[in-house]
């Protein structure tokens, strides 16, 4: 199974998580029963007029298509650019210790958001309390070790290959060799599931500039090489996998304003509206599920990003989503790591 | 397309990345970068928990299968410290003290 996100490479990447991580999870015996979902008003579904224009290429199709629970029923299909058309890409770490956070992106440590100044770098052996963590520059010539260009395909992994350990991912789109566009396929009316579904290796959706909403960046994963994966300052960063993707809602992105409540910000992959973590006064909702989702008499169920220092955008599906008979693949999603 | 040289090609990648993700188990000590993975390590599926962040913030919610683990995804408001609100509070009213002079 897989749900409508289309790419080979990422599907040989979470197979092999699944197989190699997998006991980490506990067995099916340590499962509690699902969460009933929450009764929904209707909700409309994607409106393609709320996308930024230039983020889909060509037409929208209307394709038959599989839901999780068997329905057949009707799906978008549409292509994104993969390009940030809205913002730049990076930066994502300084050149040097002198350098300030303007010259760097961000990185989660211990829950919080913080600048990666080249001054942040240097303390990371405190943060983590691991002086291998000085590696990462060199206190003399002041410079800080980055991955770039043609190392970044090798790189921008889980458990790089030592040589490139003890670097800041400094990654272009184009050092992957360009944007990579991206299909999705998402139900034209959203069905609300019995129980709700877990992520697991499914992407939560995707952004109103067409980009990927991806699931949570392994983080200890990344500093077990001695790795910072920086996002930049509008959550995402590129890998070879996804290309540049987000993996935290940071404002940046095309959004669409609300009367007295937080911007649509995206769609999920079950087709429910996506709307960022608070309203205008910075007031987030009390009464959101264990999705991170609740029914309001406008928009009828609909989620609520987590904030950027969270490292995801809602927990599970409310909806069913697209399941495809994949021959020989692996259940949909994306790479382990970054 | 014949199936058979994809399953060979997952499996013979599988196994390939899991000896290498095996290798760095040294890595790092002490602070992780991932408290709400921690939290959910010895908990069920959908079971309450919380965490804090680096600034004393309180993030409650519930254990998701998010990836290959459970992730402590959080579905009430963030619990702030009592002494960050009074800063930002103060920061607040410095501000408007000082748009006020200003003006």
């Amino acid at each position: 199974m897989r749900i409508g996100f289309h790419s080979t490479k990422l599907r040989l990447l979470v197979v092999s998580s699944i197989l190699i991580m997998g006991s980490g999870c506990g067995g099916d015996d340590d499962l509690e029963p699902e969460t009933e979902a929450t009764p929904t008003t209707t909700a409309e579904g994607l409106d393609f007029a709320n996308f930024l224009a230039g983020s889909i290429v060509g037409d929208v199709a209307e394709v038959e298509c599989t839901l999780t629970n068997g329905t057949v029923t009707t799906c978008y299909q549409f292509t994104t650019t993969g390009d940030p058309i809205d913002h730049e890409v990076g930066p994502f770490c300084p050149d040097t210790i002198d350098e300030g956070a303007e010259a760097g992106g961000k990185w989660i440590e211990n829950g919080t958001l913080v600048d990666i100044s080249g001054e942040y770098i240097t303390t990371l052996s405190t943060a983590y309390n691991d002086p291998e963590w000085d590696r990462l520059y060199d206190i003399n010539t002041r410079e800080v070790f980055q991955v770039t260009g043609d190392n970044c395909a090798a790189a921008a992994q889980l458990n790089p290959p030592e040589e490139f350990w003890y670097t800041c991912i400094d990654c272009t789109i184009e050092d992957f060799g360009g944007v990579v566009e991206q299909t999705f396929t998402i139900p034209v009316v959203p069905v609300p599931r019995e129980t709700i579904a877990e992520l697991g290796n499914d992407f939560p959706g995707v952004a109103l500039n067409g980009l990927l909403l991806s699931f949570p960046a392994d983080l200890d994963g990344i500093i077990a090489t001695y790795n910072i994966a920086a996002i930049d300052d509008c959550g995402g960063h590129v890998n070879n996998a996804e290309s540049y993707h987000y993996h935290g809602a940071s404002g940046c992105s095309h959004e669409i304003e609300q009367v007295d409540h937080a911007p649509l910000i995206g769609y999920a992959m079950d087709g429910y509206g996506l709307y960022s973590m608070t309203n205008a006064d910075g007031v987030e909702p009390t009464d959101l599920d264990e999705c991170r989702g609740h029914t309001d008499t406008d928009r009828g169920y609909h989620y609520h990003a987590t904030s950027p220092s969270e490292n995801s955008f809602i927990g599970c599906f409310h909806g069913e989503t697209v399941f495809e008979e994949n021959a020989g693949g692996p259940p949909g999603g994306g790479p382990p790591g970054q | 397309m014949n199936n058979y040289p994809m399953k060979m090609h997952l499996f013979m990648w599988s196994v390939l990345a899991g000896v290498a993700l095996s290798a760095p188990s040294h890595a790092h000590q002490g602070s992780s970068t991932a408290e709400p993975r921690l939290v959910c390590a010895e908990k069920k599926l959908g079971a309450a928990c919380e965490w804090k962040d680096g600034h004393d913030a309180l993030y409650i919610g519930s254990c998701r299968q998010v990836s290959t683990s459970l992730l402590c995804v959080r579905n009430k408001p963030i619990v702030y410290p009592e002494k960050a609100v009074n800063e930002k509070a103060q920061v607040h009213t410095e501000e408007k003290t000082h748009t006020h002079n200003e003006d």
